[in-house]
């Protein structure tokens, strides 16, 4: 099976050609993904069952990603393209949770007025 | 002045006169545009401008997640409760399919390629069919939720939510309304306000949720899950429709034969596409359908 | 004073003007530098309509009681004003218009990336434009041009719908362009342009387009849900279906305060450039220069809390957030005081667009100050929705942006359009201009720390005399923008001819005729020298300088 695609009458780019197999193989991985993903839904994990769902579904998307858009053989450039994509949801994501999670956190300070206030009188 | 030397194109050496033409059309190819020195050099702005875009997509689907996140979080109570209410079959079927139009697109690529029209043909064909049939589980998918008064606004029926007591009596629950609606103020007792409460007569024991008296549940918020539901599958479907439109006009002109002469990048960033719109549903059928 | 000898105009051969005048040509072309011509009439129009309702607005508040216009229709003034300033005007200006004419001619390639796509631009720009300012015209829109929720949402009565679309359809405008510009710069360069031989603009550009790329959809989406909950009638922001009004803020904000770094970060770029021409010496610290715009880009994104101080946030936020845009005052900084190091001992020439950038590095720093102040939550606290804060960013959209826009379109106008502009009334515009705006805007400062708030058509009576000295501000300022719009429509046809360097400046822009032919160079160039080589040319007054040019050993990566 061809890795490489070149042709002899013109100068086209080369490129990688990735075998089928590779292709079957990591859609049965997915599917495989898939079934777990319902599967853990099922085990009552409490706060957890919903980091296990994304983690599978980090995944499953990583699994596309590399392998399905040939992000395995772009370049640094392109693998730069995706990454800027995710760490400006990050930013998003955790600095808006930022304020809904530490709402009310902020200890409310007891006003004490000055007149309530005794002067330290130091014993002799 | 100095004179200009002519251009040499990178990775060539100058060539007699001559040869110039054929060597033109070797390296010059007709779907090589104009403003582009050579195929390479197209092929990666290419690349680089359908990435660019995923990550607009990115940040325009994070975007309606955000906020999604931020009510899962508060409300996480009523939104399991209308997470369940989901088909959760239709969502992990439709979950496959997509996963199985990827692999299409995949091979569809590698045909493209190999310079293999007819099975270029065909897996763009298959990809499309499956891009169909999802597109139908969802149709039927929102029809039922239609039909049980799912759908946010006039026809949603609260009752659906309305904590009941263990005798199976639905709290009685008042939707503070805007100013001009009606009285404002607190909850709890008294009449219905404005044409969105629930009327007693509406309460359906059987599917309330049974909830302890002190757990906050309030029934809008669980309208609020299926805004959000039907915003986020609403977007994706149209990212898929437009996905079929893109691929069908590469169909056509794959079958006429334009993308097995060495010019892959249109099937190539049409397939990147079409796997973004993948990715994009791998993360919504857990969040949406699996909130447990 | 000094003298540019006359350099004979090149022979009339076909440029990209004049190698077709049929409409079709220009609505179909793909030709980035007419494209940037066809944005530069559309921006112009859309500013005219903003400064309409500018005028309008200071009309009114030239005296205490609401006498000009009831209150709604004075709601509805500063939202057109806003909105046609911001989203189509502000935030195109200098991108679209010098952006797509420059970015190709600067990295040495016959056009942008994606051609077509940049057409496409255009047209979602026109379309998304047309609509807005339909909405307008027939009725208007009363929420601000930050659409805050749950009023614009549910409570008002206008044509929130029309406009939101709009707005929508112009942030694909914007995407796109951001996109082109961004492949254009990594793909595109001309053999031996590497990096750190960019022009500052280009380094500018990039950054801007990161801030395209990546906020706009956010505030797409904002928008959109705004739509959404206004037509169906559903609580997405509405709190009395368990929606939170802050939310809205939340993604609003997180594209809206990149935003004005997408005004002022090709402000910036345009004052990289002219800086070092009319000072005859190369910028000071052009890696600082450069790393700064893309810490600009990086860091805006961190910051967009500070307009939420008083919203409702968590205070802890407010805390992050007030750090943070602390810290986003930095790298603007570090571009002052280059751009001022780059002034010490050179050779200065006051010629028109020198006169806006220095405009420019006096306003945008006061601006910039004072924006330190905000980001304070203590100050924010006290000044907010007050006539201070509108004094804050008028500094920099107005005193930075529109004066770096002028000074872009003076300094390239030969250029662009193979004309000189009449030197003495640019010079007199200019001056006319910062003295205008200065009248205006300064004395906004001291009606918002008084207490004034904005969006108010009417106020107390001790507000009047510096409300007066704002409004007569403003008329100077008209007449002070009518001036460019009046003498450059006039050197069309009656400046003088310029030839492809009138002001002997570096860059690739300048080594091509004026207006340059469709494919920008006759052939492609190769850059071996630095940028801003301003050192190395021979005196003003001597032969042209030329770059020296051998063959290189492949194409910059």
């Amino acid at each position: 099976m061809s890795d490489h695609a070149t042709d002899n009458t013109t100068q086209a780019p080369h490129f990688h050609v990735e075998p089928a197999r590779t292709y079957l193989w990591i859609f049965g991985w997915l599917m495989a993904l898939l079934i777990l993903t319902v599967l853990a839904a099922r085990v009552p994990l409490g706060p957890f069952n919903i980091f296990v769902a994304l983690l599978i579904a980090v995944v499953k998307a990583l699994l596309v990603v590399i392998f399905f858009m040939h992000l395995r053989h772009a370049t640094r450039l392109t693998w730069m393209f995706a990454a800027a994509a995710l760490v400006w949801l990050g930013i998003m994501f955790v600095l808006t949770l930022n304020d809904y999670v530490t709402r009310g956190h902020v200890p409310q300070r007891h006003y004490v007025p000055p007149t309530a206030i005794q002067p330290h009188v130091p014993e002799h | 002045m100095t004179e200009i030397p002519a251009p040499i194109l990178p990775g060539t050496d100058p060539v007699p006169t001559d040869a110039v033409q054929s060597h033109a059309q070797d390296v010059h190819p007709p779907y090589l545009a104009h403003h582009f020195d050579d195929l390479e050099q197209q092929h990666e702005a290419d690349t680089l401008g359908m990435w660019a875009f995923l990550a607009t997509e990115i940040l325009f689907f994070g975007a309606v997640l955000t906020g999604f996140t931020v009510y899962r979080l508060n409300y996480y109570h009523e939104f399991q409760a209308a997470s369940h209410k989901l088909l959760e079959w239709a969502g992990g079927v439709n979950t496959a399919v997509l996963l199985c139009s990827s692999l299409a697109v995949a091979l569809a690529v590698r045909a493209c390629q190999l310079r293999d029209r007819v099975w270029l043909v065909r897996w763009l064909l298959i990809t499309m069919a499956l891009g169909l049939v999802f597109l139908g589980i969802k149709a039927f998918e929102w029809t039922t939720e239609f039909r049980e008064h799912l759908l946010p606004g006039h026809g949603f029926d609260y009752a659906l939510f309305t904590p009941r007591d263990s005798a199976g009596h639905a709290a009685p629950h008042e939707v503070v309304l805007p100013p001009e609606g009606g009285t404002g103020g607190g909850s709890g007792g008294g009449a219905a306000v404005g044409s969105r409460s629930p009327q007693p007569d509406q309460i359906a024991a059987e599917k309330a949720p049974l909830l302890s008296p002190e757990v906050d549940f309030k029934p809008e918020r669980a309208e609020l899950f299926f805004c959000f539901y039907f915003i986020l599958t609403g977007i994706h479907a149209t990212h898929m429709i437009v996905g079929l439109g893109i691929f069908s006009v590469l169909t056509y002109r794959a079958h006429k034969g334009y993308y097995t002469t060495g010019h892959t990048n249109p099937v190539e960033i049409g397939g990147l596409y079409w796997h973004f719109v993948d990715i994009v549903w791998i993360f919504l059928f857990p969040l949406l359908y699996l909130i447990r | 004073m000094t003298t540019i000898p006359y350099i004979p105009a090149v022979e009339r051969e076909s440029d990209y003007l004049n190698i077709s005048y049929r409409v079709k040509s220009w609505l179909l072309t793909v030709d980035h530098k007419r494209i940037a011509i066809l944005y530069m009439l559309s921006v112009t129009f859309f500013f005219f309509i903003g400064g309409a309702a500018a005028t309008l607005m200071r009309l009114e508040l030239m005296t205490p009681e609401g006498d000009l216009m009831q209150a709604d229709n004075y709601n509805k003034m500063f939202t057109l004003h806003g909105v046609m300033m911001v989203f189509f005007f502000l935030i195109p200006s200098i991108p679209a218009v010098l952006g797509n004419f420059l970015v190709p001619l600067m990295v040495g390639a016959k056009d942008l990336a994606f051609p077509k796509l940049n057409l496409m631009s255009w047209y979602l720009f026109m379309i998304g434009g047309t609509i807005t300012t339909v909405a307008m015209v027939v009725g208007g829109v009363d929420t601000g041009w930050t659409f805050y929720t749950p009023y614009s949402s549910v409570y008002s009565n206008t044509y929130v719908v029309a406009t939101l679309t709009g707005i929508f359809i112009n942030g694909f405008s914007s995407i796109l362009t951001g996109l082109n510009f961004i492949v254009t710069i990594h793909k595109m360069r001309c053999p031996g342009l590497t990096w750190f031989r960019l022009p500052l603009f280009l380094w500018s550009m990039y950054a801007t387009s990161i801030i395209f790329v990546l906020g706009t959809p956010v505030v797409a989406i904002a928008l959109l849900l705004v739509l959404i909950e206004r037509v169906t009638r559903i609580g997405i922001f509405n709190p009395a279906y368990g929606g939170d009004p802050i939310l809205f803020q939340h993604l609003f904000w997180f594209y809206s305060h990149p935003a004005v770094y997408i005004m002022v970060l090709p402000a910036m770029g345009v004052i990289s450039e002219i800086v070092p021409c009319f000072s005859r010496k190369q910028i000071f610290g052009y890696s600082f220069v450069a790393f700064s715009s893309v810490a600009i880009a990086v860091i805006s994104f961190l910051v967009w809390g500070h307009h939420m101080f008083v919203s409702g946030q968590s205070v802890y936020a407010g805390l992050i957030f007030s750090i943070l845009s602390f810290m986003v005052a930095i790298p603007s900084a570090v571009k002052v005081f280059n751009w001022t190091a780059t002034l010490y001992k050179g050779h200065i020439s006051l010629r028109t667009p020198m006169l806006y950038a220095l405009g420019f590095i006096g306003l945008f720093t006061m601006g910039g100050l004072t924006g330190l102040w905000l980001a304070s939550i203590a100050v924010d606290v006290h000044v907010t929705d007050t006539y201070f804060i509108i004094a804050h960013f008028h500094y920099i959209m107005v005193g930075g942006t529109v004066m770096a826009y002028l000074g872009g379109v003076h300094f390239w106008w030969p250029k662009i359009t193979g004309r000189m502009y009449p030197e003495w009334w640019g010079r007199f515009s200019a001056g006319f201009i910062f003295f205008g705006f200065n009248l205006t805007f300064f004395p906004q400062f001291l009606l918002g720390y008084e207490g004034m708030p904005r969006r108010y058509h009417a106020y107390a009576p001790e507000f009047q005399v510096l409300n007066v000295m704002s409004t007569a501000g403003a008329s100077i300022l008209a007449v002070g923008y009518l001036m460019p719009l009046l003498y450059l429509v006039w050197s069309l046809k009656f400046g003088r001819p310029a030839g492809p360097n009138p002001f002997f400046a570096t860059g690739l822009e300048w080594q091509t005729p004026s207006p340059p032919p469709t494919e920008n160079f006759p052939q492609t160039p190769v850059v071996t020298q630095e940028p801003y080589s301003y050192h190395l040319m021979a005196p003003q007054g001597a032969a042209r300088a030329a770059e020296s040019r051998t063959p290189s050993e492949g194409r910059a990566t």
